[in-house]
């Protein structure tokens, strides 16, 4: 994914750039709100599009993501090291291309099969988010670490440094971009697939867009597809300026 | 000589028609305040090399570029054949022109014929002449015909150069420009390729601008060669040898740097300069005939032919008296040069010779005379006419240099 | 029922299925292809314009699938048209990304010497600068195809084409025997396909890349 471009007139400071996405999505909600405000809305639609309703939607979808998240990042990115160590070679080059393959998989595909297996609810979707995201970012990171030049990591070994201390003083900084893109990504899918958690009873702002389609109320369709895709923007976009400043100094 | 002054002009006297005339050419790049070249007008010759020299960012390569409109100048007119180019469609323009570059930029998909056939290809030619004409341009560079269907990976990069130039010439364009052409090369190989690109030259007689950094490559290649200042200002413009032996100015000088006089000698072969003549003997007949030599001649050492009139032995009075059979007596003449060696190659020869002396011989290795230490000195001092023979004008150029 | 018993009952629904996915998602690979390489081919010397159309394309992806399918619905109705529509944006980015990162990573020498050769702009991009950028513009397609044969499934909840009909078939069942075979046989037919469209490319590119270009 891009940062968005931070290139603006001379004149201006830079962090002008950063603003023009979150005040675009600003107003985007905004147009949204005042469009249903202006809106005869039947009893369904009032059912659904009222404060509370959508703000617990919200909630669910948040948890479900931050939960999801943080799961995937200790998992993948653990596993990302493991898999990267010269013990783990062999295995490692084929869990890259399985990895690259996994894309393909249907993301509703997957919960539904978890669902199926387990039952219905926010933990199952969660496991369903984690599974989904693991090895996109898995695979980031085993690329990250092994892109870490390996003349930077020969240098260390023989300035003396143990092979734990390269590792986390040389590997993991040098591969801090590589990881952080990885985490952004890992937000991204989970609150694309997160939207789908509606289907196996999860909730989550997936659940308007799903009322809406199913009992064709283009109102609740509508600002369930804005709000998710505000969210999920206004994520990226936080994502991205935390690359920005916790990339380390020279790279 | 120069015409040089306030204005930055470069024209040969005694020179062949222009093919390429430059006129007020200047160039300045976007978001630059300095111009890169500022004012240039120059005539290149017909069927000559002009050599482009200068230090980095004096704007050689720029200039070059200018000619062929890569870069386009930013005013200023160009000539081609005495048309005006300067504003004519610059893909069409550069049909007309071979372009060699540093990095030679060989078309990695396709194969060797494809990349030497792209401007005949371009110009409409039926497939047999194009065909034709690659097998014709590989037996010239030297390339056996088996190249046709390879990749330019799998090339040397002396091989590559030689296709980078073949491609140049597939359309026998009556112009090449060249920048830094044997740049990227080692310097074995960038020799022998100098050497095969010279005696091309001499059978094709195309006119060609070349760019370079390294004097010593101007002073072999070029028939004249422009030494550049910064913004592309022409120090000088002349013959290898008008420049060597008369610099216009302390840049030049600087720029030719030290052992300027041994660089002079590589220009001069032995066959234009005056050698000796030395008593010789053939060998078969016999020791008494030699010794009547010596001692007619008054020299204390006779070289010895053989039937062919090849140089064999020195042999001094000594040898002969002691030495058992004459095939055996005194040592081997090793020390041998032929008419076309440089001066700089007899030098050579000569500081590991018997008695610092170089026996000449013709094509055939047939002896033609000897030259030592004080016949080369002589040729050297030769070489300057107007200092040897007018002091005060010595003393004015010394004058001139400090100045400029 | 047995999930083998399952696929040899219904295997002619499920290639029926499979076929009209794999349909949707071909289709939407060549707008997208036409599209993303005309616009990576129109702005990679342009700093700015290709900063622009590489953050649309990639705002593009970061919206989630189910809610570009929901927003497009008002406005294509549903079946195939959303569908394609959806899955051409989102096989954009990666496309124009390599197709810039292609065409830039061509050695300028190259380019020079073609143009000092007397090639024409369009001839240079043609015969000398797309050729040698395929390798990278096709891995770019291929990152676009698994990632769209994945999203297509969505597409079935919008009456759209594919595979994922049986998945939200099996997802309305939940609880029931045949819920299970209809979202394994789903998942695993779109598995296949997304094998089967890789390999697809692979051999496609191997035989569009000159002999001049593979590794040795």
């Amino acid at each position: 994914m891009t940062v968005a471009s931070a290139k603006t007139g001379g004149t201006l400071p830079r962090w002008v750039g950063y603003l023009t996405k979150p005040v675009l999505l600003g107003l985007a909600c905004l147009a949204l709100y005042f469009w249903v405000s202006g809106l005869e809305l039947d009893s369904i639609e009032q059912r659904e599009l009222n404060a509370a309703n959508i703000t617990q939607r919200f909630i669910e979808h948040l948890e479900l993501t931050v939960a999801a998240t943080v799961a995937v990042v200790v998992l993948a990115v653990s596993a990302g090291v493991l898999l990267t160590r010269p013990f783990a070679s062999r295995v490692s080059s084929v869990l890259v291309n399985v990895a690259n393959i996994g894309q393909g998989l249907p993301s509703v595909g997957v919960l539904a099969l978890l669902a199926i297996f387990f039952g219905l609810g926010f933990q199952y979707a969660l496991i369903g988010l984690i599974a989904y995201a693991f090895l996109p970012v898995l695979r980031n990171t085993m690329v990250g670490l092994r892109q870490v030049d390996s003349s930077v990591i020969e240098a260390g070994r023989g300035m003396g440094m143990s092979k734990n201390a390269v590792l986390f003083r040389i590997e993991l900084p040098l591969a801090v971009p590589i990881m952080l893109a990885g985490i952004r990504t890992a937000l991204v899918i989970t609150i694309g697939t997160a939207t789908l958690a509606t289907f196996i009873g999860a909730g989550g702002l997936g659940a308007l867009i799903e009322t809406g389609i199913s009992l064709n109320r283009t109102p609740v369709l509508v600002t369930g597809a804005v709000l998710t895709s505000v969210l999920a923007l206004f994520v990226d976009w936080l994502a991205g300026v935390a690359e920005d400043i916790l990339r380390p100094k020279g790279l | 000589m120069t015409d040089n002054g306030s204005r930055n002009v470069g024209i040969a006297k005694d020179a062949p028609e222009a093919m390429i005339r430059l006129e007020n050419l200047s160039m300045t790049f976007p978001g630059q305040t300095e111009s890169a070249v500022e004012d240039l007008s120059m005539e290149i010759p017909e069927g000559e090399i002009v050599v482009f020299v200068g230090p980095s960012g004096c704007g050689k390569t720029t200039t070059m570029k200018m000619i062929n409109r890569i870069i386009e100048p930013s005013s200023g007119r160009i000539f081609l054949q005495g048309e005006d180019v300067t504003k004519v469609n610059a893909d069409k323009l550069r049909r007309r022109m071979g372009y060699v570059i540093q990095q030679i930029g060989l078309f990695p998909h396709k194969t060797i014929a494809d990349n030497i056939a792209t401007v005949p290809q371009m110009l409409g030619w039926e497939k047999k002449r194009v065909s034709d004409r690659v097998d014709e341009l590989l037996e010239t560079v030297s390339m056996d015909l088996s190249y046709r269907s390879r990749y330019p990976k799998e090339l040397s990069g002396g091989q590559r150069q030689r296709i980078g130039v073949a491609r140049a010439m597939a359309a026998d364009p009556p112009v090449l420009l060249m920048d830094e052409p044997f740049g990227a090369i080692d310097p074995i190989t960038r020799e022998r390729l100098q050497n095969e690109f010279l005696r091309l030259q001499a059978e094709i007689k195309k006119t060609i601008v070349f760019v370079t950094h390294d004097i010593d490559e101007a002073i072999k290649m070029g028939d004249r060669i422009a030494i550049l200042q910064t913004k592309s200002r022409i120090a000088q413009f002349d013959t290898p040898e008008r420049i060597l032996t008369d610099p216009a100015n302390k840049f030049v000088e600087d720029f030719i740097g030290a052992g300027a006089s041994i660089k002079r000698l590589s220009l001069s072969q032995v066959r234009d300069i005056k050698t000796a003549s030395w008593p010789v003997a053939v060998l078969s007949e016999g020791r008494e005939a030699v010794r009547e030599l010596m001692r007619k001649s008054g020299k204390d050492s006779v070289l010895l032919l053989d039937d062919r009139r090849r140089p064999k032995r020195w042999v001094s009075a000594d040898d002969l008296a002691h030495a058992g059979r004459i095939e055996e007596a005194g040592w081997p003449a090793v020390s041998i040069v032929e008419e076309g060696s440089s001066l700089y190659d007899v030098l050579d020869t000569m500081i590991t010779s018997y008695k610092g002396s170089a026996i000449v011989v013709d094509g055939e290795g047939r002896y033609e005379g000897v030259v030592d230490f004080d016949t080369v000195l002589g040729a050297i001092n030769e070489m300057r006419p107007l200092e040897q023979q007018r002091p005060e004008l010595a003393e004015g150029a010394a004058e001139q240099r400090d100045r400029s | 029922m047995g999930f083998l018993r399952y696929l040899a009952s219904r295997w002619e629904h499920l290639l029926e299925l499979a076929i009209a996915h794999a349909g949707v998602v071909f289709l939407s690979l060549l707008i997208a292809t036409v599209i993303g390489v005309t616009a990576g081919v129109l702005v990679y010397r342009r700093e700015r314009s290709a900063e622009v159309v590489l953050a649309v394309t990639s705002t593009f992806l970061t919206i989630p699938s189910f809610a570009l399918f929901g927003l497009l619905l008002p406005v294509f109705g549903l079946g195939w048209t959303p569908t394609v529509f959806a899955l051409v944006v989102y096989a954009l980015l990666p496309i124009v990304r390599n197709t810039i990162v292609g065409l830039r990573s061509v050695d300028p020498a190259i380019t020079e010497s073609a143009q000092g050769m007397g090639m024409s702009r369009w001839r240079r991009l043609f015969e000398i600068e797309l050729p040698l950028a395929w390798p990278v513009i096709l891995t770019g397609v291929r990152v676009s195809t698994l990632i769209i044969v994945g999203i297509a499934a969505i597409a079935a909840y919008v009456n759209g084409p594919g595979l994922g009909e049986d998945i939200f078939q099996g997802i309305s069942r939940i609880g029931s025997a045949t819920a299970l075979n209809l979202v394994l046989g789903a998942v695993l037919a779109i598995v296949l396909l997304a094998l089967i469209f890789d390999g697809f490319f692979a051999l496609l590119g191997k035989f569009t890349t000159s002999r001049g270009l593979h590794d040795r």
